[in-house]
């Protein structure tokens, strides 16, 4: 009797132990994870297509969003990020008075010069920075309100400053993203209420970390080191070291047929023929385009005629509908890989001669991946995204394919001046460096997938390239 | 052979002692102390010795030579003490390529007085005294205590 007990008991704690090994190496090792090729719940046919329908477009939804907006009480500042609670309810009455000035509610206008424009930093009021050039007219489209006139001095806008004036009145300032030309307006709204104690209100009761200082105020912002750097007036300094969750970058196309990507560039897998070249991409070719997708996830579409390339849809349409309907077919591209969002924010728009020129970023948890794919055999990419169209045609599509979740590690922020300290040191024989932006991010190499921990992220005389701190 | 034993063991110590005392700022410093060399760094902000702010929060920041070490120190009433770290130990900055130094100090309502000590690696070392004096700000108060008053006032903007 004891010893079947025994027996039983063994048996007991053996299929238990199976049990957890099988949890271990099927959910813990990566086995059903995105970096195996063989099988994924996720790809099953039913799943895709319930999952799909619940996404929101996140570039589309965040394009109104700025990509920071700065609050300052008089003394120092805070950044409000999208990823920040209080973000919201600051963007909608932010967002308002953008709106008001757009849509002309402006009693009087003043052109300011660069020196006004800072000390108007400095007054106690908020900074609101959009992650893109806009035409102003092309601002007023994706706030959704109507257009009247501004100086035409004013062509592109990246950033304003919002100021409380009186009861019903506030004053903004806006500058020429190119020529640094500023005008202060002044928009009285009845619907529009400003009190300055707001600033207090963001700048301690909703203040998530550390205080922050634009370069301008540290009387630091000339010559450093050797005196060929310089540091730009709107970078933000600070003594923070958060913690941040590191991240896990994971090829989507890692061991699949390339069928599901081709018919997205409307290309027909069936009968077309390709080559592997000597870098081990497959060229995929038709009549008026190429396809060229690497086994590392850099994908590249390229039309043979500006007028062949992929239609977004009638003609004449405006640069805010083919900005739309572009990010509706890199969302089409991302679908035929992966089940995921595509979680990308539109980070530059250009006119080119052409048509438009169009780039987006990947984003983890609010925070930029710079990707650098820079190899032999094709165009060096410094984004996830690149598409280029001619009047309503994509003529070029890059995109590095990759797919980010949470690592289960974290990693300490260097301190801003270690971050400034490299990148001086990087930039010492370079003439006329000017940092334009300093902030924390991830940095994609493009090399290996696997972990990307946080570091600095520069960027020198507003380029669109992004460099890291090694 | 002994003669040249004791030479080595007697550079080994020269050398382990002279990076021993190299950037130790010292645990107090008596108010009124004077600095070896006055030309090691040039604080940008504060822009004069004495200023006032109404904010607990506030940043030093100069520039001086790559390879100098900073140290500030706050006034506990008889003298001058370090700021720490977190594990006790005496928080120091050296100076980088950037040739920049910027740090925010926390304050307490009415007069701090500061001091910044800058130390090159040859032994010379520099004080700079601040006085930085926090002014009461009603309008904090009320916002910190999220008076009904300010709630009305504040009314679209809440969180």
């Amino acid at each position: 009797m004891f010893k079947e007990k025994v027996k039983t008991s063994i048996i007991v704690v053996l299929i238990i132990n199976l049990v957890m090994l099988t949890y271990q190496s099927w959910f813990k090792s990566g086995l059903l994870g995105p970096d195996w090729p063989y099988f994924s719940f996720s790809d099953l046919p039913l799943v895709r297509l319930f999952a799909r329908d619940s996404f929101v477009s996140v570039p589309k939804e965040n394009l109104s969003k700025p990509r920071k907006i700065v609050v300052n009480d008089g003394e120092l500042w805070v950044p409000y990020y999208n990823t920040d609670d209080a973000f919201g309810n600051l963007d909608d009455n932010t967002g308002a008075i953008i709106k008001s000035l757009l849509s002309g509610n402006i009693e009087k206008t003043e052109r300011i010069d660069y020196n006004s424009w800072l000390s108007l930093l400095a007054r106690p009021g908020v900074y609101v920075e959009y992650p893109v050039r806009f035409e102003p007219r092309m601002l007023a489209m994706v706030l959704n309100t109507d257009f009247e006139r501004l100086p035409s001095e004013i062509e592109l806008i990246s950033d304003a400053i919002i100021i409380p004036a009186f009861e019903d009145s506030v004053y903004v300032a806006l500058r020429d993203a190119d020529t640094n030309t500023s005008y202060k307006f002044l928009i009285k709204d009845g619907d529009i209420s400003f009190p300055e104690e707001v600033l207090l209100m963001y700048t301690n009761k909703y203040r998530r970390d550390g205080y922050y200082e634009f370069a301008f105020n540290t009387l630091l912002s000339e010559g450093l080191g050797e005196g060929n750097v310089k540091v730009s007036d709107m970078v933000l300094f600070s003594d923070n070291e958060a913690v941040n969750r590191d991240i896990i970058g994971s090829n989507p196309i890692k061991g699949k047929n390339h069928g599901e990507i081709l018919k997205s560039f409307s290309f027909n897998p069936k009968p077309l023929r390709y080559y592997t070249d000597g870098y081990g991409a497959s060229n995929y070719v038709e009549n008026y385009a190429t396809v060229t997708i690497f086994p590392d996830g850099y994908i590249e579409y390229s039309a043979v005629e500006s007028d062949k390339g992929i239609n977004l849809g009638e003609y004449g349409a405006n640069d805010y509908e083919i900005l739309n309907r572009a990010i509706d077919f890199a969302e089409k591209v991302w679908s035929s890989v992966s089940n995921e969002p595509l979680s990308v924010l539109v980070s530059g728009i250009e006119k080119t001669e052409a048509g438009n020129r169009f780039v987006l970023d990947y984003y983890y948890g609010g925070r930029e991946i710079a990707v650098e794919v820079a190899k032999e055999g094709r165009e060096g990419l410094y984004h996830a995204i690149e598409i280029e169209t001619s009047g309503s045609n994509i003529i070029s599509y890059r995109q590095f394919l990759r797919s980010y979740t949470a690592a289960s590690s974290t990693t300490r922020q260097e301190h801003f001046m270690l971050a400034l300290d490299y990148f001086v040191g990087q930039f010492a024989y370079s003439e006329n460096t000017v940092i334009t932006d300093l902030y924390p991010g991830y940095f994609d190499y493009g090399q290996n997938t696997g972990v990307l921990k946080t570091t600095w992220l520069c960027e020198i005389n507003n380029s669109e390239q992004r460099y890291p701190k090694k | 052979m002994k003669k040249t034993i004791i030479s080595v063991l007697l550079v080994f110590v020269f050398i382990m002692t002279a990076s021993l005392s190299v950037f130790a700022h010292p645990l107090s410093v008596a108010d009124g102390s004077q600095g070896t060399v006055s030309n090691l760094i040039t604080i940008k902000k504060p822009d004069s010795a004495a200023t006032s702010t109404v904010k607990t929060t506030y940043s030093i920041t100069g520039v001086g030579n790559e390879g100098v070490s900073i140290c500030i120190y706050t006034y506990n009433g008889t003298e001058f003490v370090p700021q720490k770290n977190g594990d006790d130990t005496v928080a120091t900055y050296t100076i980088g390529s950037s040739g920049v130094f910027y740090r925010q100090i926390a304050l307490k309502e009415g007069e701090n007085r500061i001091m910044v000590r800058a130390e090159a690696s040859d032994g010379t070392y520099q004080l700079s005294y601040l006085s930085i004096t926090v002014v009461n700000n009603s309008v904090m108060t009320d916002i910190n205590s999220f008076s009904l008053n300010m709630q009305s006032k504040l009314n679209g903007w809440l969180n």
